[in-house]
């Protein structure tokens, strides 16, 4: 019983000390209005899930987290704080933000390089030529994603050669390498099999204890097996956020309810 | 400092893209402030005396637009032809990877060697002298592939649907071809061939090796007759400038006309185009 | 149905008549040409001088051929750095809004000024120019460069560009979310995956500028004695100049009018080599930008 209350407390201290969080939130691309009046929590050091159906604004909202929307020529409305910074003002450099808030996509998207210079690059942008300080930090990445043993004597074949799994975890270990204290990502595991996609949920659960994760998943066991929080989206607005578990167990609204029943996708 | 490196680099390939603009505008604008008082009527309809310095340039410009004419009617029908086959009829195969390369080397060839090869073939071989007929069929060489290529990817680009939907009707393909494929890309095609019509008008060495320069003092009629162009005009009369000063004003009107004519066929086409395409398929065109 | 097949047919032979074509040009050009280039041999490409009213005439011509060389090299490496400058901003920078759709269709145009314009303009106003700053004649290697420059600049616009556009969109996605800046993204991902095309458009460029004939005919001063030239101010001949200059003067059946057949079959060599090898590297749709 005491250990009960004691979990919960510490769920609510989470929840009021957010790392990421939106304030009326909206964007359009062109004018198609993808999210509407999103206020939404992101609790610092855990995984959160965002799920909804397809085209309701998951890769939107996180895409408006690292200001890569604007790339795509979307406007976007209210505020997003990442710390108590809201990203959008104009003294916020859009480059530190990407650089501290890091993003892996759906399809592996490894640059057409070597596999070394892959993890290399953001250092690289960033200014670092260092080589020996470009080593370590490789080969420290690879490891954390259980990818140097795999690929350590061929560090220069092109990243290419790996395959879709090892490519998504090479992605990964380029995220980390530029020291982000969030990582994004969207659908990490959909085109990949089985076996790959478990290596990559026991990856993210053993990150989460230092980085702040947010994962867009379809798949709602996989929601299940890792995230603390969740956030659903239905057609640009937010219908339910919380705790993973309450609402897995207890939803408040029809659509969620109906969601995780798989009568959408 | 990478704020100040972003700036420069957008800066620097800003200008980089303006320069083709400014060089045609500028050419153009030369031309017209320094040709526009060589233009009368007399300019116009009258015809050449004493060698092209003095007088008129009607004979070339006959004898550019008979050339031309000529030269699309025969590369037309074989680019359109070879454009159909390329894009509704042609397998995946060995022999059509052959013919687009073929299509493209043709393309790469300098016309020079096109004039070359002219002179020897019609000229000579085929007995045809230096006349408008070699001048064309030589010329229609050289824009081939420009009428291939430009029916090719116009016919490409009719959606399948429509295909879909005439050939479910029970039409046969050729049908289809005919009465919804060609429909569709008529305007790509009719815009396109323009644009090849204004390559062949501005060609030079071709048709002075294959169609003659010597002067003329008459209109020619015979597809037989020589002619001289208005290219090969301004070719000649420009290599005299050095010699006497009239006919550097000679030089500037004959060069504008040509831009003139040439600018009439070229600037609605790339415009329609450009309308053509975005009205069609979108901005993806 | 006979009439679908023979229409099939008729498109076949369309098609085919390309090679046919290709394979007259390069059968009567070599046919008139070989005689020379068999009796002169390797000394035609390697002789230093072109006497062809000499007796017994002469044929060297490398001096026209490192002409050639450095006019069209000189015009590529004016015309790639900005080509490609230019390609950058077209496919990255411009949008689709209005500054693209004013500077494309200037840019095709460009392309299709007729060359004895572009060489007109370089006799009246170029030459004389170059003359006032730097002295001399003005007719020089210096002059043909710059004209062809102006000529090939906008096929490398078009190639390189389209080259660019092609690369994929996560690449710069995934880039920009690392925290690298857009032009880092450009310099670092997007070009180097660009690269073949980018190449392949050079490549095209110096062939295009080795063929062509009126602009830099009308520019470059081709001397009667073609010599090695030693700066960027000399006169020079190129290979096409040579045929136009001399084919006024050359007797049909002689081996003067040989001689410039033999100059036809190296041209037609270089561009079939420059077209094969861009072929190879564009995957076979060299031009479909360019319509
Ligand atoms: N670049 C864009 N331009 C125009 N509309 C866009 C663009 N990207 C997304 N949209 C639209 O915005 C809405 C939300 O898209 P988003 O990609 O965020 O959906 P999603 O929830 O990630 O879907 P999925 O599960 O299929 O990935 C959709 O209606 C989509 O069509
Ligand atoms: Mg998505």
């Amino acid at each position: 019983m005491a250990m009960q209350v004691k979990k919960t407390l510490l769920r609510r201290a989470l929840e009021y000390k957010p790392i990421l969080k939106s304030e009326k939130l909206n964007v359009w691309y062109g004018r198609v209005h993808a999210l509407k009046d999103v206020d939404v929590i992101i609790p610092s050091k855990r995984i959160t899930a965002i799920m909804g159906p397809s085209g309701c604004g998951k890769s939107t909202l996180l895409k408006a987290f690292n200001r890569l929307l604007e790339v795509e020529g979307a406007r976007v409305e209210g505020k997003v704080y990442f710390h108590d910074v809201d990203i959008y003002s104009d003294s916020v450099d859009p480059y530190t933000i990407r650089r501290k808030i890091g993003m892996v996509f759906q399809k592996p998207i490894p640059l057409p390089m070597s596999i070394y210079d892959n993890v290399a690059y953001g250092l690289r942008v960033n200014g670092v030529k260092d080589k020996r300080l470009l080593d370590e930090v490789v080969r420290e990445n690879l490891e954390k994603v259980g990818l140097w043993d795999e690929v350590k004597d061929r560090l220069r074949d092109s990243a290419f050669n790996l395959s879709g799994g090892q490519q998504q975890r090479l992605c990964i270990a380029r995220a980390l390498a530029v020291e982000p204290e969030v990582i994004l990502l969207d659908e990490p595991t959909s085109s990949l099999d089985p076996a790959s996609t478990k290596r990559i949920e026991e990856l993210l659960k053993r990150l989460s204890g230092d980085y702040t994760i947010v994962i867009v998943t379809h798949n709602v066991h996989q929601a299940m097996r890792l995230a603390e929080r969740v956030v659903f989206i239905f057609e640009g607005r937010i219908v339910e956020q919380g705790d993973a578990e309450e609402i897995f167990k207890n939803p408040r609204s029809i659509l969620t309810k109906a969601y995780i029943k798989g009568d959408f996708s | 400092m990478r704020r100040r490196s972003e700036f420069i680099a957008e800066g620097l390939t800003w200008i980089a893209s303006l320069i083709p603009a400014i060089l045609a505008g500028a050419i153009i604008s030369f031309l017209l402030f320094n040709g526009a008082s060589a233009i009368s009527w007399r300019f116009i309809t009258g015809f050449p005396e004493r060698g092209g310095l003095e007088g008129g340039i009607l004979p070339a410009i006959i004898g550019s637009i008979y050339i031309s004419a000529l030269c699309m009617l025969i590369a037309a029908p074989i680019g359109i032809g070879a454009g159909t086959y390329l894009a509704e009829y042609a397998p995946d195969n060995l022999f059509t990877k052959i013919v687009r390369f073929f299509v493209e080397l043709l393309a790469g060839i300098p016309s020079i060697v096109i004039g070359l090869f002219g002179y020897v073939f019609l000229v000579h071989g085929l007995g045809l002298g230096f006349s408008i007929l070699s001048g064309a069929i030589a010329l229609a060489f050289m824009i081939l592939p420009w009428t291939v290529r430009v029916s090719e990817e116009a016919i490409r680009a009719v959606p399948r649907d429509y295909r879909y939907a005439s050939l479910a009707l029970g039409a046969s393909k050729w049908k289809t071809i005919r009465n919804v494929v060609y429909a569709a890309a008529r305007p790509a095609i009719m815009t396109g061939l323009m644009l090849g019509l204004g390559k062949a008008v501005g060609e030079t060495a071709v048709v002075m090796m294959t169609a003659g320069m010597g002067i003329t003092g008459y209109i020619p009629v015979s597809p037989l007759d020589s002619a001289r162009t208005l290219p090969v005009h301004l070719y000649l009369i420009a290599g005299e400038i050095a010699n006497t000063s009239e006919g550097l004003k000679m030089a500037y009107g004959t060069a504008l006309v040509l831009l003139a004519l040439f600018l009439m066929v070229s600037i609605p086409s790339l415009m329609l185009r450009n309308y053509f395409i975005r009205r069609l398929y979108g901005d993806a065109g | 149905m006979r009439g679908e097949g023979l229409i099939k047919t008729f498109t076949f032979l369309c098609a085919g008549s390309s090679i046919l074509v290709v394979f007259l040009i390069f059968g009567y050009t070599l046919s008139e040409g070989l005689p020379v280039l068999m009796k002169y041999g390797l000394s035609f490409l390697t002789g230093l001088h072109w006497k062809p009213y000499a007796d017994p005439p002469q044929f060297g011509l490398l001096p026209t051929i490192i002409g050639t060389l450095s006019v069209s090299g000189l015009a590529i490496s004016i015309a790639a750095p900005i080509g490609i400058l230019a390609a950058i901003y077209l496919a990255e920078y411009s949008g689709g809004g209005f500054f693209k759709n004013l500077i494309e269709p200037a840019t095709q145009l460009l392309v299709s000024i007729p060359s004895v314009v572009l060489g007109f303009i370089g006799l009246v106003f170029l030459v004389p120019t170059l003359a006032k700053i730097f002295g001399g004649w003005g007719f020089s290697i210096l002059a043909g460069g710059i004209v062809l420059a102006a000529m090939t600049l906008p096929h490398i616009i078009c190639i390189s560009s389209d080259a660019i556009r092609a690369v994929p969109r996560e690449y710069r996605y995934a880039s920009l979310a690392l925290g690298a800046s857009k032009w880092q993204t450009v310099r670092r991902v997007v070009l180097p995956a660009a690269r073949s095309g980018i190449l392949a458009s050079i490549i095209l460029g110096l062939g295009n500028a080795i063929g062509e004939t009126m602009a830099v005919l009308m520019v470059i001063g081709n001397p009667e004695v073609p010599y090695i030239p030693t700066s960027i101010f000399d006169r020079v001949r190129v290979l096409t100049s040579t045929i136009v200059i001399e084919f006024n003067y050359a007797v049909w059946g002689s081996d003067q009018m040989r001689a410039l057949f033999a100059i036809g079959v190296i041209l037609f060599i270089i561009t079939a080599a420059v077209n094969l090898l861009a072929f190879h590297i564009l995957g076979g749709r060299i031009h479909a930008k360019e319509i």
